[in-house]
């Protein structure tokens, strides 16, 4: 029995040392954190950076109020000039009553302003960190971090933390923009030289919109795509799950048609050197949806409607190798990843390498063939 | 080797190979020494004295003695009668014994015929009184006064005659049992509703009741120098594996202890590992559960004064079958017994996760139900590790006070203790509501395991995966698992492994036509249960 | 008859020390040296390493009761039995204290970077100890149970990120070139030490029949492991980026890979049940390890009662860890030293003394052949 004891004695001795001592760390709880949802890194004045975070506010206030749901959706966002991210964030520990905790950080958002200077230092930063998700978002703003920051805690309809998830799933359904992860992005800024991109916020009237890709040359942001090119983006690598556009209807030239797109098919894209320059072929199926009624379809005869089909083929076509020779022919930009294509052609990474495929992408040729069908006329088209 | 010897002198711990209660610690202790057995003597006065030193009798209140005089062919010989009151029928005493032996003899003072042949022969006192006068169903001779007194303690009353050296006992037993009633702890929906009661002949009845067999043997043994309990185990012969029987009854036979007043101490006494918290046997108070265990090949113990049978050997994941599911549907079994599991594991595991997931992993937690836990958090003046012990401590005595209190204050605890002092707790900030989420969570799912001891441990396990949790995060908890597991691996009883993943396969039960073989881990001498085709109605007879 | 293996237990328990390297991201050095090319380079190696599985397998139908260092003493006498066992002992003691320091500061770095790293130790040597002090049977038991959850989590390195692979990264399939695939590559078949395995497995297993089976189906259910492994960590990166892993990712590739996976967006996070379950794994492989060591210090000094051995070898365990624990050691440890330490001992070492063992005894055999016509 003695012996019994004994061992029993020593177990609780040996939790109580680790207890008492403070090794184990209580301060390490949930509730001594401020859990951080996006930042938004800006130029600073006088220091490098101005780094801000929005917190989700912890505080429900409900406790004493009836009703349950009625939790605020308020989130706080607090600003320090600094030099780096960690030493902001220790600034802002400094003053704030809790530590701040970044590994619920869903989006990373620079200026402009900073992304024209390069953001290579913040990305390597945040990318050997080990709390921050690699999964969440880096995008670029027209304004300043801290502006959208603010409008979006103010302007939300949704819980701000969600904010973000929905953002993130609404380009699937959109287009108009993409949604480039962290570890993508540190992958790319490291190792292949102009293949980064992020996805571009602009402020407008108390409105965020994320509309579009953020092209960078290595780590300087250089310029940025519109709508459309955003959807070509997304034709291209297989992104998307449906967008709507505009386009004018052959018969009349100032009526307006909404087009539904949606891809039937992955597409394929050929890439080979011909004479030393990289020749891409790429060829999309699409399925379309008339989407408005303003459109009056022959139903006797077939002409018309192909005549429709034929039109969006050509409007598509035409987007997407505008697109092409804009990232290609002006921004040096290789985002589609042309250069894993590319290397399906070779071997070994040895043989890959003499093409100097940085030096030549800026040459290269596209053809574009879009093969889309109309599938579907809509509700009221058929009477 | 020197380097063992090194290794020895540094490192080297004293292994316990003494049973642990073996020793008798004193010098001046009851069970030194033998004691020899003393026969009856020929004197009547010498065997009333003797009964009066052994049994105080002057002091003892529920020993009846009654002196009378037995004429027999004009003769008169001295006689005692000894019993004790209470487990005794004094009716049938005064009925069968003491009319016959006084009244008719009185009557018949003219000798008959036969009574001449007789007293021709040698006249034989002893057969006479058997055979001619009592008139109860069992009696028995005995020649020493230790049998005697075992039987009287019984229920039997015991005859002293002058001139006899023998003792007659005559079984006069009735105890005051209740009676048979629906089990407490192990109750069910479908199935018999008996259970074992405080007596043991009534439970090996209801045994015997149910394996309708002469295969089934029920062996009596005595365990406890000074209460002498009476034990029984009960095994079918042309089942069990012979080896597994030898060892019960081994084990039982090698108690050193003075006295037994339940099964309980039973099973602490004879279970291999002394360190594990699990249960090696399993008690039962349902004869259903324990016939079934037989025919499976199994022993089982049924100890007098005690509600419950102990089964061996037990293996861990029995603790999971509740009787009920043998009556059901197979499928409907299977899903009752993967809920239990789920319980086991969130009755051992839960609050331990939560401890480790809101200390170390919050990333892993979703943001909005983060932020949940967070803001609820907010106002608690304690540190997580001190809220969780509040909370277990506080459901722990609720918990013991609802045991205590007489059942009809039962609901008034229940009341007080979950709904009042949990609401209270929680707007008074003194515990977060999702804590008490989770204790309740933690609470329901130990009451649905269905052995008592086996949910009693996992109390004990859950706090210690709660420090772990709090200490070392997941990690922590996967340690603390995987050392439980390796200690429940190496865990016996009585031979078999507590736990081996054979098991983990046969835990879902068959329907019952497939379940053709006994258990190859007890090694019966049946191992067939039943044919390949055992619904034989389905076959057309060529 | 209980610490015999059946066929079950030997297999999962050689799966084992693969997972475990595998968690421990042995694939990082693999991908490190031959990028994109991994993959043709380990199925290379895997043959060279399956023609020396067989002759291993038919070597030892003639020592069905011996394990390499019962054969040393054939060869050499009680000295080079001495010897093997020391050199076999060093080994495991190096595989050890690296994989303890390996895990340590994996999950020290990304879970606990507030705490002490002695802490953390504290709590995994005593689940050690106390699984050594309780013998062979309980560890081989545990690890054919969660093998199958094992090699399900590795399956789930690969299939639950799928949305985020991008099949262009196994290309170029040769890698940087032809030289680095084959030749530099192969000093890549440091990862099939389980062979070394096969040398011990023979008195252990209960059924002699049955080495075959285990042989070849362990060594298949392991380059399988090895092959998902490796790709799920191609698929993730660039193939450029692969060539260079270890210079960008401080933290072990394998557990950035975890980190991705997704169990729609309620989960978004779930590399800490990866390492829940890993750290099963790595206690199941460093305890088996352990009581290889006990087994072969049994084999010199035929210790009485072996569990006690655990005591002494954790503690000079423990010391060698604490004495070390310095992240780069570690790295040095593991990337030059465990590396051709276990390459000269599996395909070296261990080899030459099996063939020479086995031409002694065909030599005894031809000699007592002619004794007896």
């Amino acid at each position: 029995m003695r012996k019994l004891q004994n061992k029993i004695f020593l177990l609780i001795s040996f939790f109580l040392i680790f207890l008492l001592t403070g090794c184990a760390n209580s301060e390490e709880n949930l509730e001594n954190y401020y859990y951080v949802m996006a930042i938004g890194i800006d130029k600073g004045e006088n220091t490098k950076i101005n780094l801000s975070v929005q917190i989700a506010s912890n505080s429900s206030g409900s406790q004493d109020s009836d009703s349950g749901s009625s939790q605020q959706n308020s989130s706080n966002i607090y600003s320090t000039p600094c030099n780096s991210i960690d030493s902001g964030i220790s600034i802002l520990n400094n003053y704030l009553s809790k530590r701040i905790n970044i590994s619920h950080c869903s989006a990373i958002i620079f200026s402009e302003e900073l992304g024209r200077e390069g953001i290579k230092n913040y990305i390597n930063a945040l990318g050997n960190n080990p709390e921050i998700r690699p999964t969440c978002n880096i995008m670029i703003s027209s304004t300043t971090g801290l502006d959208v920051l603010e409008k979006i805690s103010n302007s939300t309809e949704v819980f701000s933390s969600r904010y973000y998830e929905f953002i993130k799933s609404s380009t699937k359904y959109t287009g108009y923009s993409v949604t480039p992860e962290l570890s993508e992005f540190f992958y790319c800024l490291n190792f292949s030289k102009n293949s980064c991109f992020a996805s571009y916020i602009t402020v407008s009237d108390e409105v965020v919109q994320n509309t579009g890709i953020a092209v960078f040359d290595g780590d300087k942001f250089s310029g940025q795509l519109s709508v459309l090119d955003s959807i070509s983006y997304a034709l291209i690598t297989d992104r998307l799950e449906s967008a709507t556009i505009s386009i004018k209807s052959p018969k009349d030239e100032d009526k307006l048609i909404d087009v539904s797109i949606k891809q039937a098919k992955k597409p394929e894209i050929e890439c080979k050197l011909v004479n030393n320059y990289p020749f891409i072929k790429i060829k999309t199926s699409l399925e379309y949806g008339i989407l408005s009624s303003t459109y009056e379809i022959d139903t006797d005869s077939e002409d018309g409607n192909l005549l429709l089909e034929r039109a969006i083929n050509s409007y598509i076509q035409e987007i997407i190798s505008n697109f092409l020779y804009e990232i290609s022919h002006k921004y040096d930009a290789d985002i589609c990843n042309f250069k894993n294509e590319i290397l399906k052609n070779y071997l070994t990474l040895e043989e890959f390498e003499k093409i100097h495929w940085n030096e030549i992408y800026k040459d290269s040729y596209f053809e574009v063939s879009v093969d889309g069908k109309i599938e579907n006329l809509g509700m009221f088209s058929q009477e | 080797m020197n380097i063992k010897n090194v290794f020895d002198n540094i490192f080297s711990y004293n292994k316990n190979n003494n049973r642990k209660f073996l020793l008798p610690l004193t010098p001046n202790n009851l069970q030194k020494k033998e004691e020899k057995k003393t026969l009856i003597f020929d004197n009547f006065d010498k065997n009333f004295e003797f009964l009066k030193v052994k049994y105080n009798l002057l002091i003892n209140s529920d020993i009846n003695t009654r002196e009378f005089e037995i004429t027999v062919a004009s003769k008169s010989f001295k006689a005692i009668l000894i019993f004790v009151d209470g487990i005794t029928d004094s009716q049938s005493i005064n009925n069968n014994i003491l009319a016959p032996l006084m009244l008719k003899n009185s009557i018949k003072m003219n000798p008959s015929k036969s009574m001449k042949i007789d007293n021709v022969k040698k006249f034989d006192l002893q057969e006479f009184l058997t055979n001619k006068l009592l008139s109860q169903n069992v009696v028995k001779v005995s020649k020493d006064f230790d049998d005697c007194f075992q039987k009287i303690n019984l229920g039997f009353t015991v005859l002293f005659v002058d001139t006899l050296n023998v003792a007659l006992c005559i079984e006069t037993k009735k105890f005051q049992a209740r009676s048979i009633t629906t089990p407490q702890s192990e109750n069910v929906v479908r199935g018999p509703q008996a259970a074992f009661i405080e007596n043991l002949r009534s439970n090996t009845a209801q045994v015997r009741k149910i394996i309708n067999n002469e295969n089934l043997v029920i062996e009596n043994t005595n365990v406890g120098k000074i209460t002498n309990t009476n034990v029984s185990v009960c095994y079918m012969k042309n089942i069990t594996n012979d080896d597994l029987v030898s060892e019960v009854k081994f084990r039982l036979n090698n108690i050193e202890v003075d006295g037994i007043t339940s099964s309980g101490e039973i099973e602490n006494l004879i279970k291999d590992n002394l360190l594990n918290l699990y249960p090696e046997l399993i008690a039962t108070e349902r004869p259903d559960k324990t016939s079934s265990l037989i025919l499976a090949g199994r022993v089982a113990i049924l100890v007098d004064g005690s509600p419950f049978a102990l089964i061996v050997p037990a293996f861990m994941l029995d603790f999971l079958v509740s009787p009920e599911d043998i009556n059901l549907n197979n499928v409907f079994a299977n899903f009752l017994k993967v809920i239990r599991a789920i319980a086991y594991f969130l009755a051992i595991l839960l609050p331990g996760i939560y401890i480790s997931v809101t200390t170390f992993h919050d990333e892993f937690l979703p943001t909005e139900l983060l932020l949940a836990i967070s803001s609820a958090r907010e106002k608690i003046p304690f540190p997580i590790i001190l809220e969780i012990a509040l909370m277990e401590l506080s459901f722990e005595l609720i918990r013991e006070a609802g045991i205590r209190v007489p059942s009809a204050f039962g609901q008034t605890i229940g009341i007080v203790g979950a709904l009042i002092l949990g609401d209270a707790a929680v707007s008074a900030n003194i515990v977060s509501p999702i804590l008490v989420i989770i204790i309740s969570i933690t609470a329901i799912s130990e009451f649905s395991l269905p052995d008592y001891s086996f949910s009693f441990s996992t109390r004990i396990f859950r706090l210690m995966y709660i420090i772990l949790g709090y200490l070392f995060g997941l990690f922590g908890i996967s340690c603390g698992m995987f050392l439980h597991l390796i200690f429940l691996f190496s865990y016996n009883s009585f031979g078999v492994p507590f736990l081996s993943y054979k098991f983990f396969k046969n835990y879902l039960l068959e329907p019952i036509w497939k379940n053709e073989k006994r258990s190859q881990v007890l090694n019966t001498k049946r191992p067939i249960k039943e044919p390949k085709v055992s619904m034989k109605w389905r076959k057309n007879e060529e | 008859m209980k610490n015999k293996l059946n066929i079950f237990e030997a297999i999962s328990i050689i799966i084992i020390i693969t997972v475990a390297q595998i968690i421990l991201d042995f694939p990082e050095y693999l991908v490190d040296l031959t990028g994109s090319g991994t993959i043709v380079n380990i199925l290379f190696l895997a043959i060279i390493s399956l023609i020396f599985c067989i002759i291993i397998s038919k070597i030892f139908k003639n020592f069905s009761n011996h394990d390499i260092i019962d054969i040393s003493e054939i060869v050499g006498g009680n000295f080079l039995k001495f010897i093997i066992s020391i050199i076999f002992i060093v080994f495991l003691f190096i595989t050890v204290v690296s994989a303890i320091l390996n895990f340590l500061y994996l999950i020290r770095n990304v879970y606990f970077p507030n705490s002490n790293s002695l802490f953390i130790l504290s709590i995994f040597m005593v689940a050690i100890l106390f699984t050594c002090l309780k013998g062979f049977y309980p560890l081989k038991k545990s690890s054919s149970l969660f093998i199958g959850i094992f090699i399900l989590s590795i399956i789930c390195l690969f299939f639950g990120d799928n949305g985020n692979f991008n099949s262009n990264n196994l290309i170029p399939i040769f890698g940087f070139n032809y030289k680095t695939t084959f030749g530099l590559g192969f000093a890549n078949i440091f990862i099939f030490n389980f062979i070394l395995i096969y040398f011990f497995l023979m008195p252990l297993i209960s059924k002699k029949n049955d080495y075959k089976k285990i042989l070849f189906s362990s060594f298949g259910i392991n380059i399988v492991l090895l092959l998902i492994s490796i790709a799920s960590i191609l698929l993730y990166y660039p193939a450029p980026i692969t060539h260079s892993l270890s210079k960008i990712n401080t933290m072990s590739t394998i557990l950035l890979v975890t980190r991705r996976i997704q169990i729609s967006s309620f989960l978004s996070q779930t590399d800490s049940i990866f390492v829940f379950i890993w750290s099963f794994a790595i206690l199941n492989y460093i305890s088996f390890l352990i009581n290889g060591i006990i087994y072969i210090l049994n084999k010199l000094f035929k210790y009485e009662n072996k569990e006690r051995l655990s005591l002494p070898v954790i503690s000079i365990i423990l010391g060698c860890v604490i004495f070390v624990s310095r992240i780069i050691t570690v790295e040095f440890l593991e990337n030059i030293i465990f590396k051709y330490y276990s390459i000269i001992l599996t395909f070296g070492i261990s080899f030459i003394i099996l063939v020479i063992g086995y031409f002694k005894n065909k030599m005894k055999g031809s000699k007592n052949e002619k004794i007896t016509k």
